[in-house]
């Protein structure tokens, strides 16, 4: 079935239910429909059609039309298609049908309309805080067009975020917001019987720095670029690169072809960095150390690398809008084939090093499983659906910029461990050695950076980039001279960390800091101050002011 | 003194070895020495939920530990104390159960898991121990270390003392506290376990403790390497023959633990387990048969 017949069927099935139907680009499709028609239509297009979700984005479009806008996006990979269900929420009745009992995955992108525009979602499951802190004021919606940029509510000291406690007899493990295991910050809470983890439940993003925000007031296209690559400091590329691919796709531009090869370059050496870092910090989760050194040894070559060819050890401030910035020199094509050669001897020898650790893996094998049903239920992607044997992959399924160009496995483990997560990142290394490699040499010649000129408003466009963690999807609609009107990110960890508790259930608790790590979770969270009462099981929480108070006691 | 002073180095050696075999350039030497120097000139704080027990159990642990010290003869053949390898042993378990109960007093759910991994440790440990070292007083004749040193003197070797000495190895890299056995501490999955609320003066009482305790338990190795390679062989009974043999001893253990921290990852509970189990079927086995071979005659 291709992907028109997917939408035709679509159509055919709810064809007295759409209100508009549009091809917005080549392989991405709108229908609009009425807001009491989502949860069956999206129940259909998700478990009967199985769409993955992609993203879920809402607007205040209110000066415009009078209502808000609510975009499920959804994708097939198999077709290579993206369709973006839209509805439309009436300023007066700021409410629509929840989607999250059909669509497990819904949860936290509804949760997050509720946090930042105050549409309610009727029927979800548990309507908790997601990203805003619990002292949030009531009726005050950030993502609004008639909130200042630059407001800020009073601190109080309020803290009462309800977690799911299981009703069985069990001890808690508050587990963050800082744990050296953890290279951010984000909160768990175990519920533990001895070390076996019963059930976790998970609270995070009140660090969120309102990028959205900024860049929908404050910033014209040039600069959110620069301010999209500051969303990760590891794949950061990955960001301001999707970024770029929704702008230019919402302006039907074409880029030139050596901006495109250098750009999949940068991509993929950014995957090479980030699979090795992660390789590392795994090792260093397990107590195994000498990995850790071993890897980040062979990492600081393509750090190198990155330097040479960008000016940063990061692969920052290289892309822009139409092209790149910099061009790669014949002498550093050069070099850089011949460092790409030498790490992938060196990795190849530390690989098999590693994997023949029998204590290692025995650490990573057969724990944190998830499931494949699961992993489909829950629409995870990247490393993590492919150890799972879900195989998507944006640059194969999807093709941007220069990846219809070169050869390369995609490849996909069915045991849906850790350890199978861990194959496939180091597959994957080797896999982006080669495609750099590729580029490398048959990178066309040209220049590498097109003119764009104005870009009309109310465009809509969609980012679809395989970051190291999965895939990275941007939403956007363009604005009046130069602006963004809405722009949603949705990182890889938004759709992976909500599987993070069934990874996590009847496992120890010696496991916890490898399970979550094997998901490779890059996100913000909030400061909490916890204390648990072990005794009789009761969770007090001490405000801030009462804690400094004892502090200064002493 | 000697146990104060040589106990960090030994642990600032180990660091050194373990950051050259993972391609680090490593702390000085005197590092671990510098640590706790820092931390005995802090202040210090006692958790409100650990009161009174918080304060005592340090400091007890490195008494004990100390103690443990003072029993084993290091560079001489008589010890500083008489003492003998039951009171060794108890001593060692002892400070064992101790650091436990330093870990969970203070009711932090960390130092509780960290506590009770620390029990369920020792327990699986101590008996190897207990039982390679009968293992040596049967062959030496003696339950004193100054009897067993010479006793062993005419190199009395024994193929049931090569598997008990392995053993003891295998048992001092457990007791180190280092990977792959790290699990009360377990920096990545219990953020310090049994130490997390310890600080200051009282957490440099710990580790210096902890540092001795290795240390003296680095000592008896001596006398499973005594029975291999006899005082009278290396230097007759020159006074600095124990001398050498005891550094000799303390460099190979430090080398060793450095090895098997540089090329694990840490165990679970369940496979620590697993192996102690093995462990303490190899050393008793081997306990009857060098019983049966005529080892008798244990008390002279």
């Amino acid at each position: 079935m291709s992907g028109s017949d997917t939408i035709e069927q679509l159509i055919g099935e709810f064809k007295d239910r759409t209100l508009k139907y549009i091809r917005i680009r080549r392989n991405v499709y709108m229908l609009e429909v009425k807001k009491e028609d989502l949860p069956s239509i999206l129940d259909y297009a998700y478990n009967k059609l199985n769409g993955q979700l992609m993203t879920m984005v809402g607007t205040d479009f209110r000066n415009q039309a009078d209502c808000f806008l609510l975009d499920y996006v959804l994708g097939w990979h198999e077709k290579g298609i993206v369709v973006v269900f839209r509805s439309k929420v009436p300023r007066r009745d700021e409410n629509f049908p929840s989607i999250t009992p059909y669509v497990a995955c819904a949860d936290w992108y509804e949760r997050e309309v509720k946090d930042f525009l105050g549409l309610t979602p009727v029927g979800h499951p548990h309507l908790t805080k997601l990203l805003l802190p619990d002292d949030w004021p009531e009726k005050s919606y950030p993502l609004r067009r008639d909130y200042r940029y630059d407001l800020r509510p009073p601190f109080t000291e309020k803290e009462d975020y309800p977690f799911n406690v299981p009703d069985k007899k069990v001890s808690i493990i508050p587990y963050g917001p800082y744990h050296f295991a953890m290279d951010e910050p984000m909160h768990f809470r175990f519920f533990v019987d001895g070390e076996r983890i019963v059930d976790a439940d998970f609270r995070g993003g009140f660090n969120y720095r309102g990028v959205e925000k900024i860049a929908e007031t404050k910033l014209d296209y040039g600069k959110i670029t620069y301010i999209a690559e500051r969303i990760c400091g590891i794949c950061g590329f990955a960001h301001s690169e999707c970024f770029v691919q929704a702008l230019e796709g919402a302006a039907e531009t074409d880029i030139p072809e050596r901006a495109k090869w250098i750009r999949t370059i940068l991509l993929e050496i950014e995957r090479v960095h980030s699979h090795l870092l992660w390789l590392g910090v795994a090792s260093h989760l397990v107590g195994f150390n000498s990995g850790f050194m071993q890897f980040w040894r062979v990492r600081e070559k393509i750090m190198l690398l990155a330097e040479m060819l960008t000016g940063n050890r990061k692969t920052y401030g290289m892309i822009t809008l139409g092209g790149v910035r910099r061009d790669i020199s014949e002498g550093k094509r050069k070099e850089s084939l011949r460092l790409i050669a030498e790490v992938r001897k060196e990795y190849k020898e530390l690989l098999e090093a590693v994997m023949n650790q029998q204590t290692f893996i025995r650490r990573l094998k057969g724990v944190g499983l998830l499931s494949n049903k699961d992993a489909r239920r829950y629409s995870v992607v990247g490393p993590v659906a492919r150890g799972s044997g879900v195989s998507i992959d944006v640059r194969r399924d999807y093709p941007y910029e220069a990846y219809e160009h070169f050869d390369f496995e995609v490849p996909v483990i069915s045991e849906g461990d850790i350890l199978a997560r861990t194959i496939v990142r180091a597959r994957e290394v080797l896999e982006a050695l080669s495609i750099i490699e590729q580029a490398l040499t048959s990178i066309p010649n040209g220049p590498v950076l097109a003119y764009l000129d104005h870009i009309p408003a109310e465009k809509t466009g969609i980012g679809l980039i395989e970051a190291p963690r999965g895939t990275n999807v941007h939403f956007l609609m363009t604005g009046k001279e130069n602006t963004v009107y809405r722009w949603r990110v949705r990182a890889p960890t938004y759709a992976n960390l909500q599987v993070a508790r069934i990874m996590l259930m009847g496992h120890t608790l010696a496991d916890a800091p490898v399970i979550i790590g094997s998901i490779d979770p890059c996100i913000s969270c909030m400061e909490r101050f916890t204390v648990v009462d072990v005794n009789n099981g009761k969770v007090a929480l001490i405000s801030r002011e009462s804690l400094l108070g004892k502090v200064a006691k002493k | 003194m000697l146990a104060i002073s040589i106990a960090p180095i030994l642990d600032g050696i180990r660091r050194k070895l373990t950051a050259r075999l993972q391609n680090r350039i490593g702390p000085p030497i005197l590092q671990t020495w510098y640590d706790l120097l820092k931390l005995f000139r802090k202040e210090t704080l006692v958790p409100e939920t650990g009161g009174f027990l918080t304060l005592v159990i340090p400091v007890t642990a490195f008494t004990v530990s100390l103690s443990m010290f003072a029993i084993v003869p290091t560079i001489t053949i008589t010890p500083p104390t008489e003492g003998g390898i039951i009171v060794f042993i108890e001593l060692a378990v002892l400070s064992a159960f101790l650091l436990a109960i330093a870990g969970s007093v203070s009711g932090n759910p960390y130092g509780i898991v960290g506590g009770s991994r620390q029990v369920i440790l020792a327990t699986i440990v101590e008996p190897s121990i207990v039982v390679s070292l009968t293992n040596l007083a049967v062959l030496g004749k003696s339950m004193f270390f100054d009897k067993i040193t010479q006793n062993t003197q005419d190199s009395y070797l024994s193929p049931w003392l090569a598997v008990a000495m392995t053993v003891y190895f295998v048992c001092i890299i457990a007791e180190s506290g280092r990977v792959p056995f790290d699990l009360p501490e377990a920096e990545s999955e219990l953020t310090g376990g049994r130490v997390v609320e310890f600080s200051g003066k009282l957490l440099a009482f710990i580790k210096l403790g902890e540092l001795i305790r290795v240390v003296a338990l680095y000592s008896v190795a001596r006398f499973f390497i005594n029975a291999f390679i006899p005082l009278n062989v290396i230097g007759g009974t020159l006074s600095f023959a124990p001398l050498l043999l005891y550094f000799f001893t303390m460099i190979l253990c430090t080398i060793v633990v450095s090895l098997a921290e540089s090329l694990n990852a840490r165990f679970r509970l369940l496979e620590a387990t697993k192996l102690s189990g093995y462990l303490l079927v190899i050393s008793s086995i081997t306990l009857v048969l060098s019983l049966l071979a005529g080892g008798g005659g244990l008390i002279k």
